[in-house]
């Protein structure tokens, strides 16, 4: 399993100008260590959307990688995008699936099928032209630049250890850029940003 | 513009004169050459600047979605056309999802969806776009309306009792659209005459001002 260290830390350090959206128990950790105009929080109640959101930008920006990481409850909810995402040809789309088998923010309830559901398999089943799956750290930090380079879409399940993130709120007390705001906010910003108008 | 909801008087006016009028203007045989009710509707989403159209498709949708994916003129390439491009959504909840991350990355996107799926749709439409204040297009199709007006019932007058919602000649989904919509905070044009696409436009124009979704009650056949 890996720690979100041991996930976000090579991903912050290899990004460049790539879109990164990230899911309700990520969404802090992300935040603490990146501060970048193109980096999206899909992290208020409409839970289950962060895939499809994260798909909706790749297509309308076909040429800048979009980086996903969503969580395994948030992905159950919404299995179907995967088959969406490989039917829309987004070369440009890594979708990340973080595995820690619980609604992380809500305290830590047990997700269904936890343990048992093969995220990578689903995704390969889908069609996904690229899997990868990660249990360990080992071998994640030197395969990332080949992730982030391929054409895709690319499907990451990566196991994580329990996390202890709570619920997320919108406000100045997050220490996050991209939860001082409100969504709609920051919706406008992040599109101001990326479309450089 | 604060939370209203429109349905177009021309739309009620033509619904209260004869329920099935907006049927009749679409199958009125149309002069050679002219486009087809589903081809004028295409041609405004493109005007209109619409990029994709995110749909769940349905019977009322076929005839739009077959002219927006119909081959191309080959002088005339499609992004030269400016057709918006289809994509076909698992459900609809997830086709607002896929329409509000359009949106953020700098596309101008609708989504044509049933009444049915709207419903579906409720947390992904208020969570997302609503809250985003993304200015998308929500094409309704409305199934159960003809249904209700074969039974003298006007849509969405009718009191949401035990009656309509088990009467096998009634189609639950219609009584509860407008009123849906209403309660979320949406606002929707009505649209009864399938030649007469300002609806469409007027909506534009609306969710651009008012940065928010809007939506279009399709109560017309495109065929």
């Amino acid at each position: 399993m890996l720690t979100k260290d041991q996930l976000l830390g090579p991903l912050v350090a290899l990004r460049k100008d790539e879109v990164v959206v990230t899911s309700m128990g990520v969404t802090r950790p992300w935040g603490r260590i990146s501060d970048h105009d193109l980096d999206f929080a899909s992290a208020d109640s409409a839970m289950g959307h962060t895939a499809d959101l994260a798909l909706g930008i790749a297509l309308a920006q076909p040429s800048r990688k979009v980086i996903c990481l969503n969580g395994d409850g948030s992905m159950l909810m919404n299995l179907g995008t995967l088959v969406t995402i490989v039917e829309s040809g987004a070369k440009n789309l890594v979708l990340f699936v973080l595995e820690n088998g619980r609604y992380e923010i809500t305290g830590n309830q047990p997700v269904p099928g936890a343990g048992k559901v093969d995220f990578p398999g689903l995704a390969r089943a889908a069609g996904f032209p690229r899997v990868y799956s990660f249990n360990r750290d080992v071998g994640y930090e030197a395969t990332l630049p080949e992730i982030l380079t391929v054409d895709g879409p690319i499907f990451v399940g990566v196991g994580m250890e329990k996390g202890s993130e709570g619920p997320i709120s919108r406000s100045e007390r997050e220490e996050a850029r991209y939860l001082k705001t409100s969504l709609a906010h920051c919706a406008k910003e992040f599109r101001r940003a990326i479309t450089g108008s | 513009m604060d939370l209203v909801f429109f349905l177009s008087r021309r739309t009620l006016a033509c619904h209260h004169a004869d329920g099935f009028l907006s049927a009749m203007v679409s199958s009125a045989p149309r002069p050679e050459g002219d486009p087809s009710p589903a081809d004028s509707f295409v041609t405004l989403l493109s005007e209109l600047g619409i990029t994709h159209v995110v749909t769940v498709p349905d019977n009322t949708s076929a005839p739009i979605l077959a002219a927006l994916e119909k081959p191309s003129d080959p002088e005339r390439s499609r992004r030269e056309e400016r057709v918006p491009r289809v994509l076909y959504a698992t459900r609809e909840g997830e086709g607002i999802g896929l329409a509000s991350g359009l949106w953020l990355g700098g596309g101008h996107p609708a989504v044509l969806i049933q009444n049915t799926g709207l419903l579906e749709a409720g947390d992904a439409l208020r969570g997302t776009a609503a809250r985003m204040g993304a200015p998308i297009l929500i094409l309704v199709t409305c199934r159960g309306y003809s249904k209700a007006r074969k039974a003298g019932i006007e849509p969405s007058g009718a009191p949401m009792n035990r009656e309509i919602l088990v009467r096998s000649d009634l189609d639950s989904v219609a009584h509860m659209t407008e009123s849906t919509l209403r309660a979320w905070g949406i606002p929707a044009l009505g649209l009864g005459d399938a030649t007469d696409l300002t609806p469409v436009r007027e909506a534009q124009i609306m969710a651009k001002e008012d940065e928010r979704p809007v939506a279009v009650l399709l109560d017309a056949v495109f065929g």
